[in-house]
């Protein structure tokens, strides 16, 4: 008798099914049916709380706002990994697996711990505004928190470890060779850098950086805190509308738009990176 | 095209030394191969030349230009790795054209190039490709192109043919050798392969442990050996403990178990002072019949192990002292004279062995 190993998936499937599928089927439904305050919602379904969700002007912003520190986080972070990535991926000597395994210890501590830290560093009476002004250079506290900087700081702060492994499996598969005869062959670091490991990396920076921004779009964590209340991202808002004004509907609506936004957004990058067919002889 | 000469070059990683001072002049147009077992020096003799390593001590030149210190990239060097390293995300034709591109060749005069090259190289029509959809034969063709695209001073190859099978690899030897006589550049090749090293150098330069034991033509390092590890090394050698030699008129006179061997002894010829080895081709010893007279020859006697046929030869094995055998290359047409047991003698004429320090 064969030894039917797939039914082990069985208990995962109902797991997921019922925490995932089902709630969210359920919340999505919700989505349709308008909000009549306390929680309770109306029995006919209509798309009043979409059409809200695109002309008024608040949700509008939210939805650009959080695309927009996704995207400068998703750069910040692809800018600042991958030279660690490179520069582990090359080491010969066992240091690269020590600063490979700080990356993986660092990058999986939660994000609240690490953005107090931030939070301490950078608050009005923190060290670093006493130090300043202390020192003359500046007269009121500079803060980040509760702007725009700050989140797309702390999204960074996020998503960097996993920047890090990402491109540091992508630089892992570039043989070095390839950078020794691009350099015997006459090219310069940094022309060897535009012509050979920039190209090559494309597509994982491509993978790495759709799954950078797809975590920020989701981020609620760093965004809240660093947010302070007056920075709002879609996750943020989401939790505020169930929590605070609780309009569950509104807030499946919102979840609806944040799910698609991602969606489309990942679908048209692959689409325009395939026709700047950058990576063909990678892909081939 | 430019000569390459090495003056007292060290490299040391820690306390390990990888290139013992090396003193090395190779000619211009030469075809020189270094090799060795893996770990051996050649590869980081390479490196020095490519630029990849600096020297711990003493300095390379390309012509008369010290290049210690100097980047690869400012060396104007060709080379063909062992893996080919081609690009991927480029086509044959930007593979071949790099050098000239970064060089800052015109776009036009890169193509005529290129297709030059592509005609040298014998794979006209594949500009357009990706490397990964050509053969290894083909890659290799592209890989060679590549390096003497922007004619470098020197061309260095590493293990280039590693990678292929038997049949392929001896045609590109040919093939190889061909290209670079045709282009006339001073080449250093690096392999583990004698038979490779053989059919290609103008000269061989065997190294060992950091050290470079001998450098000659094929017919010198095989026939005229200095160390034991050259002799070793290249072809197949018998090697025999034999007593400390004296040399009389023109001779070096040694023995085993007894038995007295003349050895021939070449002009300038280094007698060994320690422990000697006497050194003798499978192919230089002769079987005759256990009762034969010496007659101006050397002669040992001993009892035939096993006899092989493996095509061209019989292998014979003779044990001829205690835990001593010798093989002897011998006509397959004395197949049936030989069996296990037979007491038999070796002879062989004294300028055919060599003495070595043991």
């Amino acid at each position: 008798m064969t030894v039917r190993w797939d039914l082990l998936l069985i208990p995962s499937f109902i797991f997921t099914f019922v925490l995932l599928t089902l709630s969210q089927t359920l919340f999505l439904e919700g989505s349709f049916y308008r909000d009549l305050g306390l929680g309770r919602t109306s029995d006919e379904f209509d798309f009043s709380n979409y059409l809200r969700a695109f002309t008024d002007g608040f949700y509008l912003t939210t939805l650009w706002i959080t695309v927009k520190v996704s995207a400068l986080a998703m750069i910040g972070t692809l800018v600042f990994s991958f030279p660690v990535a490179y520069v582990i991926a090359r080491m010969r000597s066992r240091w690269g697996m020590i600063l490979l395994s700080g990356i993986v210890v660092s990058t999986f501590i939660t994000i609240v711990i690490k953005v107090f830290g931030i939070i301490i560093i950078f608050s009005a009476d923190g060290w670093l505004n006493r130090s300043l002004m202390a020192l003359g250079i500046t007269d009121a506290p500079y803060t980040i928190i509760g702007t725009q900087e700050g989140v797309v700081i702390g999204l960074m702060y996020f998503t960097l470890g996993f920047g890090v492994l990402t491109l540091y499996s992508v630089v892992q598969t570039i043989p070095y060779s390839l950078e020794e005869a691009a350099e015997i062959h006459g090219a310069s670091r940094i022309r060897m850098f535009w012509r050979v490991i920039l190209p090559l990396s494309m597509p994982g920076l491509v993978a790495g950086g759709l799954m950078v921004f797809n975590m920020c779009m989701g981020a609620f964590t760093s965004a809240a805190l660093l947010g302070g209340g007056k920075v709002f991202t879609l996750p943020v808002l989401i939790q505020r509308t169930i929590m605070m004004e609780v309009k569950y509907s509104m807030a499946g609506t919102l979840a609806a738009v944040l799910l698609v936004a991602v969606i489309l957004i990942n679908i048209l990058s692959i689409m325009v990176l395939r026709r700047m067919r950058v990576a063909r002889g990678v892909l081939a | 095209m430019s000569k390459v000469t090495f003056r007292k070059a060290v490299k040391r990683y820690g306390t390990f030394t990888a290139l013992q001072p090396l003193d090395l002049n190779i000619r211009e147009g030469e075809f020189l191969t270094l090799l060795g077992p893996s770990g051996c020096g050649k590869t980081t003799t390479l490196r020095l030349v490519a630029g990849f390593i600096q020297p711990s001590e003493g300095d390379v030149y390309i012509g008369d230009e010290n290049v210690t210190g100097i980047p690869p990239q400012k060396r104007g060097i060709g080379m063909v790795f062992q893996d080919y390293a081609l690009f991927p995300h480029m086509t044959i034709e930007e593979n071949i054209g790099f050098a000239l591109k970064e060089r800052g060749d015109s776009a036009g005069a890169i193509r005529t190039r290129v297709w030059d090259l592509l005609e040298l190289v014998e794979l006209q029509g594949v500009q357009e490709r990706y490397p990964s959809e050509l053969s290894g034969g083909q890659q290799q063709r592209v890989a060679v192109a590549r390096a003497v695209a922007h004619t470098p001073r020197v061309l260095l190859m590493d293990e280039p043919l590693g990678a292929l099978d038997l049949k392929l690899r001896e045609s590109m030897q040919i093939e190889l050798r061909n290209i670079q006589k045709n282009l006339g550049i001073t080449t250093i090749y690096v392999t583990h392969d004698q038979i490779e090293a053989m059919n290609m150098s103008d000269r061989i330069a065997v190294m060992n442990q950091g050290v470079m034991e001998q450098i000659g033509s094929a017919e010198e390092v095989y026939d005229k050996p200095t160390t034991k590890f050259v002799a070793d090394f290249i072809g197949q050698i018998n090697l025999i403990p034999v007593d400390l030699p004296e040399q009389t008129n023109g001779h070096a006179v040694t023995g085993y178990m007894g038995s007295e061997i003349k050895v021939g002894l070449a002009p300038g010829r280094i007698l060994p002072t320690k422990r000697a080895v006497l050194g003798i081709r499978p192919e230089q010893l002769d079987i005759v019949p256990a009762d034969t007279m010496p007659n101006g020859v050397n002669q040992l006697s001993g009892r035939i192990v096993v006899a092989r046929f493996v095509g061209n030869v019989i292998k014979v094995e003779v044990e001829i002292g205690p835990e001593q055998t010798i093989v002897i290359d011998s006509h397959p047409s004395l197949m049936p004279q030989l069996s296990g047991g037979d007491e038999v003698a070796v002879t062989w004429k004294p300028e055919a062995g060599f003495l070595l320090e043991d």
